[in-house]
């Protein structure tokens, strides 16, 4: 066992990456999730391209042409396809600005989460002692910050905005990303391979980067993959207890949580059609990051 | 004023029926209401917070009571009058006993004063309606109360204090929320409380004024509005308060549900920066360089009340439930005044103001407000915006909860001044007293004087300042309202600041059941009662 | 082992230390308790004099170490808005948020659990693209959302359960809880489902993880090729193997039900914890909030002490470090 692990950690060939990379990617679901995905961020990139209107331009918008069913026509003789929301917003421009926002928001900060998260997990289970319990206090700290709290803090300091809503999320999430790491990390850490690795007298960071890396990241990807839509759902959160993005600029989330308001009044397409947005992106980054985790992993790539 | 719309049932509703679904129908006895907040403790004297004021009325008597338009009303004094410029004499109502039995005479009323201003850790005091007086026990039911200066506010002020037995003068703020001394001598007797969960009361038998018909009532806090109109709509509880917009038009279109409105004196209202120091980065020229405020000229700040559309926010924002206003108060409220209006949206004419007063190439504006304080608050504010916009002033928004608002808004600029240009924020006179938001919000600031505290964007007018100050210290009420109604116009008439509108309060109610409304948005339970 | 804890609880006071430290600094700087606790009406020396009763008015630095002098004699301070204790407070709510949280985290585990084991083992079957999809849902849907959602299904349009609230409680063996009375029981369904989905879905999804991944490892096929029946591969060599980092997870996301339980709290106005805390915020009643916070880092840190006992118990090579000389 400890031979083959060292094999598929240590001493892969390009050419078996490749081969892998090309297994993975030709199968359907992949390329279906892959597909949407690209989609997704084309219509986030291209959305004042692409979009009827500009639903952050307050000129433009009015509430006269609030909550139209879907299909109606706008005062300035738009048609919103997907109707408007409470503030006359074409709910399909606002889909497209919102996805923009919305992906922004999760993926700058679950990368950025990640990478502090790996950091400081790796290091924590590598170096062990003082410095394990002393980045694992910090993470206890942070563990039991609420969001709400952060957010409220951060706002009452810098104001608010998508900028702050992200370092909000990287603060809120960082920790969850380190503590997991370190779990898997410390039980590598005791395994032969890093103890031959070691003998061998490779240099701490190449330990870290080239063995204790790619065999600690397979629970890694499942909870990033998770928490980018979790993100989404924090974000759509933080509007509805008042904090978050700003009210003339919403997410995707906070599309979602303003037009539930209406929903009991049979308005239903201002939370249904952003929703259904959501869901599509949220499922093709999890599909493809259950790819990716499967690719990543060397015990599970053949 | 009950509205019961029986448009045709939507889907859903038929979709239920189909179901077996039904209304329970409570008991006639027992009521359960769900509040949107409950008391922060169940001492009357412990804090001046509205929810705590309008649940004491249930349990206590005051002397003076008000009805639900905050006109006074006989409580446990019978009648009061002036009897020289610095007193006041009140009359104590005879045979009234506490819920422990005890007998109520003019020593409660003296004790209860010392108490109400001196509980310790009270986050807001009663205080400030005990200061400066002195009371003076004349007989067993006379009372006299004198003051430092003339004051005709008096009464008002007699109307916001609860009235204890002598015996617990010196009970805890702990003892009230155990019930060990919480005897009033209202029309219900306090039963129990789980904070956060329930609230009990139960009838007073032998309750001075005219008895209430439930035996008990259970309170139930539900902060978030649409749980609470589910909770009706399931039958959970049997009568709701504050209804929101949204969800209006399920309730009207369900059968067996009975809605009551009415025009609250909670007014919204724009706040509009009016001297040149010091400068706020809230404005900004075309090139984002910080510039005086435009709103030093009365033509800009009346162009921006014509550049709203009140109506379109009444209609589409607010589901009906806000009225425009043009003054503090709502029509047929203490202090009205006949000659004010709201502005008519005329974005021409609002133009045509801003061309005049030198800004046609138009500015940059940040307008600020509170997040979830008011109904639709954040909504109202976009709306704005989205007005202002089209006039020419290029306007965002930013909006941020409410303990963050106020702090800035009070003094979060340089100097501890306020911080905004342009803030939307609300106002509701809790005492009833014509001169309450003209000495809170116009008179020019004089903090050593109690004058100004809420006047954060620098308007003074030395002339509606004396009307204001002469209508406060005569004895002759009906001459003080006119001296406050001409200030009210020409404080309005130069926008001291920009009336949005009056909230429309709301309960609701499973059939079978009234309530007797007026411009207080707070629920008062004994005016719940069962249709005859 | 006595060494370990021991160095640990030392670490700990520390860590309550440093956290007071941070969440009183944050607190201030968010806005002034006395704009949101008296009544604008009230005479200008009135909010003075509430400033100088709660001590505001003095620098933050002598409010903390009066703070502080007041936390090692065990008194957090009194609520600025509820002028009573606030560790009385949050502990007169705790019980309320607890079963709420241990219901979910039961919920979690029976339901996440076999679903993630069957998932992992058929990856490719319909029954595990259903699960996993409908995971997927469970992390995105935001919690709010689903809880009125569900109100408005089961209560107010089929009328099966209560909208909100908490039920009749009993005492069962000195503990009080709703658990007991059928009403409570009926209370509690909707929030703890809605409470519990996000949890059940990273359940399912760390199982599934973990299954595909020791499945694939030489000893399962090994016990496989001894002809061992499933059941018995699945119970002795399979569940050891991927509790580990499910256990983490859980140990984490039980402390932050109990702590972050707010958002369902504040939905179904349950009386628990979660709500206090989230009022406390909004109205910057900073001795409930610093005392809560201080609670619930309390409550990790020992659930994560929990962990570390129980890794080394699953997992002979993780040793304590208290132990390593």
């Amino acid at each position: 066992m400890k031979k083959v692990q060292i094999a598929s950690s240590s001493f892969q060939d390009n050419a078996k990456i490749r081969n892998a990379l090309l297994e993975n990617f030709s199968q359907p679901t992949t390329l279906l999730s892959g597909g949407l995905l690209f989609l997704v961020a084309l219509c986030a990139i291209f959305a004042p391209l692409i979009a009827p209107t500009n639903p952050y331009n307050l000129a433009v918008v009015s509430i006269m042409d609030s909550r139209l069913a879907p299909g109606e026509e706008m005062f300035d003789g738009t048609v919103a396809w997907l109707g408007t929301d409470g503030a006359g917003r074409d709910i399909l421009s606002a889909i497209l600005f919102g996805l923009r926002t919305s992906l922004l928001v999760a993926v700058c900060s679950a990368l950025i989460a990640l990478i502090i998260g790996l950091l400081v997990g790796l290091i924590a289970a590598f170096f062990g002692g003082r410095t394990d319990t002393f980045l694992m206090r910090i993470v206890d700290i942070q563990l039991s910050f609420p969001a709400i709290l952060v957010a409220l803090v951060l706002l009452a300091v810098l104001g608010k905005g998508i900028d702050k809503v992200i370092i909000a999320l990287v603060i809120v999430q960082w920790a969850i990303y380190a503590r997991t790491v370190r779990a898997t990390a410390i039980v590598e850490r005791r395994k032969e391979y890093i103890e031959a690795a070691t003998c061998l007298r490779l240099s701490n960071f190449r330990i870290i980067w080239k063995h204790l890396l790619p065999n600690s990241i397979s629970p890694l990807i499942v909870l990033a993959t998770l928490q980018t839509a979790h993100s989404i759902s924090i974000e759509a959160t933080l509007s509805f207890l008042g904090v978050g993005v700003p009210i003339t600029e919403p997410s995707l989330g906070s599309l979602i949580s303003n037009g539930f308001d209406y929903i009991l009044s049979g308005a239903y397409w201002i939370t249904l059609f952003p929703g259904i947005m959501l869901l599509a992106t949220v499922a093709a980054i999890n599909i493809f990051g259950d790819r990716l985790r499967v690719l990543l992993n060397p015990r599970l790539s053949k | 004023m009950k509205v019961s719309t029986l448009k045709p049932a939507i889907f859903m509703t038929a979709i239920a029926f189909s179901l077996g679904f039904s209304v329970s129908s409570a008991s006639a006895e027992n009521l359960k209401v769900a509040l949107a907040a409950e008391p922060t403790s169940m001492d009357p004297h412990y804090q001046n917070l509205t929810i705590n004021n309008s649940f004491a009325t249930q349990v206590y008597n005051a002397l003076v009571l008000q009805d639900v338009n905050q006109n006074l009303l006989p409580g446990l004094s019978t009648s009061w009058k002036p009897i020289d410029d610095k007193t006041w004499e009140f009359k104590l109502r005879a045979g009234v006993k506490f819920h422990n039995g005890s007998a109520f005479s003019a020593e409660d009323v003296v004790a209860t004063m010392q108490r109400a201003a001196n509980v310790p850790n009270s986050p807001s005091s009663f205080a400030t309606f005990t200061k400066g007086k002195t009371f003076k026990v004349i007989d067993d039911l006379t009372l006299q109360i004198s003051t430092e200066k003339p004051y005709p506010f008096t009464p008002n002020d007699m109307s916001r204090i609860s009235i204890i037995d002598a015996a617990f003068v010196d009970a805890t703020t702990e003892d009230f929320n155990t019930g060990v001394a919480s005897f009033g001598t209202g029309p219900f007797t306090f039963t129990k409380w789980l904070p956060g969960d329930l609230l009990e009361i139960k009838r007073n038998d032998h309750y001075w004024g005219s008895a209430v018909e439930w035996d008990n009532i259970i309170i139930r806090p539900i902060s978030d509005g649409t749980t609470r109109t589910a909770a009706l709509m399931a039958g959970d509880v049997d009568f709701i308060e504050r209804v929101s917009p949204s969800d209006l038009p399920i309730l009207e279109s369900r059968e067996g549900i009975s809605i009551f409105k009415s025009v609250s004196n909670r007014l919204l209202y724009l706040t509009l920066h009016m001297t040149d120091s010091p400068i706020k980065p809230y404005v900004t020229d075309s090139n984002d360089k910080p510039i005086a405020s435009p709103f030093r000229d009365v033509r800009m700040r009346k162009a921006v009340s014509l550049a709203i559309n009140r109506k379109a926010i009444a209609e589409r924002v607010m589901d009906g439930l806000s009225a425009p206003a043009g003054q503090f108060s709502p029509e047929g409220y203490i202090g009205y005044s006949n000659n004010l209006k709201p502005d008519l949206y005329d974005p021409e004419q609002a133009k045509e103001l801003i061309s005049a007063a030198g800004y046609a190439d138009g500015f940059k504006l940040t307008m600020h407000g509170p997040a979830g304080r008011y109904s639709n608050d954040t909504r109202i504010l976009e709306a704005i915006a989205q007005m202002l916009s089209r006039v020419g002033i290029d306007t965002s928004v930013e909006t941020m909860p409410a303990s963050v608002f106020f702090k800035r808004f009070a003094r979060g600029g340089p100097d501890k001044k306020p911080e905004f240009t342009a803030a939307m924020s609300g106002y509701a006179n809790g005492s009833g007293e014509p001169s309450h938001p003209l000495r809170i919000f116009i008179h020019t600031k004089q903090k050593e004087r109690g004058y100004g505290p809420g006047n954060r964007n620098g308007y003074s007018n030395s002339e509606v300042d004396k009307l204001i100050e002469d209508g406060r210290s005569s004895m002759d009420i009906a001459m003080g309202e006119k001296a406050f109604i001409e200030a009210t116009n020409v404080a309005m008439q130069e926008y001291a600041l920009v009336p949005i509108h009056h909230e429309i309060a709301t309960w609701a109610a499973r059939e079978g059941i009234v309530y007797e409304h007026g411009a207080l948005d707070s629920t008062f339970l004994h005016y719940i009662s069962a249709k005859k | 082992m006595l060494a370990f804890v021991i160095k640990r609880v030392i670490q700990s006071i520390l860590v309550l230390f440093i956290m007071s430290l941070i969440v009183f600094s944050m607190i201030n700087l968010v806005g002034d308790p006395v704009d949101m606790l008296v009544n604008p009406e009230s005479l200008p020396e009135e909010i003075d004099r509430v400033r100088r009763d709660f001590g505001l008015d003095q620098p933050v630095h002598v409010q903390y170490w009066k703070f502080l002098t007041g936390a090692i004699s065990g008194d957090l301070g009194n609520s600025f808005i509820f002028g009573r204790p606030a560790l009385a407070l949050i502990a007169e709510r705790f019980p309320a948020t607890l079963e709420l949280a241990t219901c979910a985290l039961i919920l979690a585990v029976s339901v996440g659990l076999p679903l993630g084991i069957y998932a992992g083992l058929n990856p490719d079957g319909w029954g595990a693209r259903i699960i996993m999809g409908g995971s997927v849902l469970g992390i995105s849907i935001p919690t709010f959302w689903l809880g009125l959602m569900m109100i408005i299904i089961f209560s107010v349009f089929l009328g099966w359960l209560p909208v909100s609230g908490r039920g009749d409680t009993a005492n069962f063996l000195g503990i009080e809880s709703s658990i007991f009375t059928l009403d409570g029981l009926r209370h509690l369904i909707l929030p703890a489902i809605n409470l519990s989905l996000f949890k059940i879905s990273i359940v399912i999804r760390l199982t599934r993880a973990g299954v595909e991944e020791v499945m694939a490892l030489d000893f399962i096929k090994f016990a496989r090729a001894r002809g061992l029946a499933s059941q018995r591969i699945i119970r002795a060599h399979l569940l050891p193997n991927i509790l580990i980092p499910i256990i983490t997870v859980l140990a984490i996301e039980f402390g932050t039900l109990i702590a972050f339980a707010t958002v369902t709290e504040s939905v179904f106005a349950w009386p628990g914890v979660g709500k206090l805390v989230i009022d406390a915020i909004v109205n910057l009643d900073r001795p409930i909030v610093v005392a809560y916070l201080l609670f619930v880092v309390t409550l990790f840190l020992i659930l994560n002490l929990i962990v570390d006992i129980i890794y080394a118990a699953l997992d002979p090579r993780v040793r304590l470090q208290g132990d390593r000389q």
